[in-house]
């Protein structure tokens, strides 16, 4: 049985690799893509373009080895990661359910959604002088940045999701006597599932902007830190990486999140 | 036996210039169902007899009048008086018309209703459709599947049960919508224009089906359709429906013995004398 999960599991994440990288890895992309890193690397070494200011492939290889081996990117990178998740997990939880509730009830939605939609509209960056003050620098203060800047989108399309739901879908229940529970168990969620993955992926990209801005401004950690650090110094290699590293973060998620609301929409399959 | 006395209903509009407006949808319907016929409610669209029948499942509450399931008061009006009134949306701050509960599903085994565009849940497959509504009656689970499996083979869907919604046709569907109705083994089922939107020959498989099933299990058959040759062939009472507001204005009782021919001269005649009572 355990071994015919961890045999599942390979499949599955070796199934999500061929399903992510599929569009990166295709001749058609390779063709334009390849041909640019080239020229990237010959105008900086020829001399088209100044090296110290535009650094070259190469040099963003190196400097990126540099940090794996001798200043422990992996550690920044986990840090970032750490916080990232958790500022997303909060959004999450919060935000789905309450969404749901909201969505559902008209009386509820009276009371509770004028305050979120007088908040909603603030920029999430303007919080943080605030949430300084607040949290002081460190953990909390950068989670609690993300999960506002996650919580929002995530929230406001959940309830409108389930603010439409078909309301043959729910007669059909309500026919045979369902529960409001049960209601919101078996249909409204499902209805809304689509619209909520949908949101969780604007969030990650909110709160990946949040990350930045949180590590930058107030934090001695992550890989903002680091890219605020390789400013002073002039690393320009560096901060290429840094770039490159979160716009990675952003992409690997999104990919996993398309991956999962693939499996999980199977019932949308349209035949033929 | 049901009982529609003097049931009306209007629908608040709400009006540009802040006048309070109302739609009468359903005015004065008085009628009789008997126990284990085949009754049509026909008329144009528009004409209310979609919003009768869902008064009848319990999924609206009527305006003014009653409904009466075998003698006991099932569908009564919304209070008028300003307190009661109150008191009712007190009541329903938190549930539907129908008073279900928050957390307890509350099983009717009286009614089961099939919608005109199926309205089958598309992320469920076809058996879980079936055990979801069974798990709503409160069938155990183990028994569930089993009995689910045996509906789905009276509607003929059996070699289809992992398949989603999403991949079977038409006509399908409505038939996962009837075996779910049936499951519940209901006295009354309610169907809103259900062979609607399905092709010509299909929805003479489906009527075959139905009559079938009628004649099997005694259940009371209440129709919801605007097409003329359905009422005539299915029927055992016809209700024909005028729009604005939507009022019975002729019963037609269909005499002629089953099983009937769809060529049935005497059919034919009460169609064309229905058809051009419409005009």
């Amino acid at each position: 049985m355990k071994k015919g999960l961890l045999a599942s599991s390979i499949i599955a994440s070796l199934d999500f690799l061929r399903f992510a990288f599929g569009s990166l890895l295709t001749k058609e992309f390779l063709k334009l893509a390849l041909p640019l890193m080239l020229l990237w690397e010959i105008a900086g070494r020829v001399g088209w373009v100044s090296r110290n200011l535009i650094p070259t492939f190469s040099d963003v290889v190196l400097a990126f080895l540099n940090l794996l081996l001798h200043k422990h990117l992996l550690i920044y990178v986990a840090d970032s990661l750490l916080t990232f998740f958790l500022g997303i997990f909060l959004a999450v939880i919060l935000a789905v359910p309450l969404g749901i509730v909201v969505g559902w009830n008209v009386y509820l939605r009276k009371h509770i959604l004028p305050f979120f939609q007088l908040l909603a509209p603030i920029p999430p960056l303007a919080w943080a002088p605030l949430t300084i003050i607040f949290f002081g620098i460190g953990l909390p203060m950068k989670v609690f940045l993300i999960f506002l800047g996650a919580f929002f989108p995530i929230f406001l399309n959940t309830y409108q999701a389930v603010k439409d739901t078909d309301p043959r879908y729910l007669a059909s229940a309500r026919v045979f006597g369902a529960s409001e529970w049960t209601l919101l168990v078996h249909v409204y969620f499902w209805q809304a599932l689509g619209a909520i993955l949908m949101s969780v992926k604007t969030g990650i990209a909110l709160g990946l902007v949040m990350l930045t801005a949180a590590e930058m401004y107030g934090g001695r950690s992550g890989i903002g830190f680091l890219l605020m650090q390789a400013k002073e110094f002039f690393q320009i290699p560096v901060m290429v990486v840094c770039m490159l590293l979160l716009g990675g973060i952003g992409w690997f998620l999104i990919e996993l999140l398309k991956y999962l609301e693939l499996k999980l929409s199977v019932w949308k399959e349209v035949r033929g | 036996m049901i009982d529609v006395l003097k049931l009306g209903k209007t629908f608040p509009l709400q009006a540009s210039q802040g006048q309070a407006q109302s739609v009468t949808a359903l005015h004065d319907i008085n009628l009789q169902i008997i126990k284990g016929s085949i009754v049509s409610l026909l008329g144009p669209t528009g004409c209310g007899k979609s919003t009768l029948l869902e008064i009848l499942a319990g999924l609206q509450s009527p305006t003014t009048g009653e409904v009466r399931l075998e003698g006991l008061p099932f569908a009564t009006p919304i209070p008028t008086d300003k307190k009661l009134l109150k008191a009712y949306q007190r009541q329903h701050r938190f549930l539907s018309p129908q008073a279900n509960r928050l957390f307890h599903n509350r099983p009717r085994h009286d009614i089961a209703m099939v919608f005109q565009d199926y309205a089958v849940f598309p992320w469920k497959n076809v058996l879980d459709n079936v055990t979801f509504t069974l798990s709503i009656v409160g069938v155990p689970k183990q028994q569930s599947q089993e009995i689910a499996l045996g509906y789905l083979d009276k509607v003929g869907l059996l070699s289809s049960k992992t398949k989603y919604p999403s991949q079977l046709s038409g006509g399908m569907k409505q038939r996962l919508a009837i075996a779910r109705a049936l499951c519940v083994q209901p006295k009354i089922m309610l169907l809103d224009e259900p062979f609607a939107s399905v092709d010509e020959l299909t929805r003479q498989q489906l009527q075959e089906l139905l009559l079938h099933i009628a004649s099997a299990t005694k259940v009371t058959i209440v129709l919801v359709t605007h097409d003329v040759a359905e009422a005539v062939y299915l029927s055992d009472k016809i209700f024909l429906f005028t729009p604005t507001p939507g009022t019975i204005y002729k019963t037609i009782e269909v005499n002629s013995p089953r099983p009937r021919r769809r060529s049935d001269a005497e059919l034919v005649a009460l169609q064309n004398q229905i058809s051009t009572s419409f005009r």
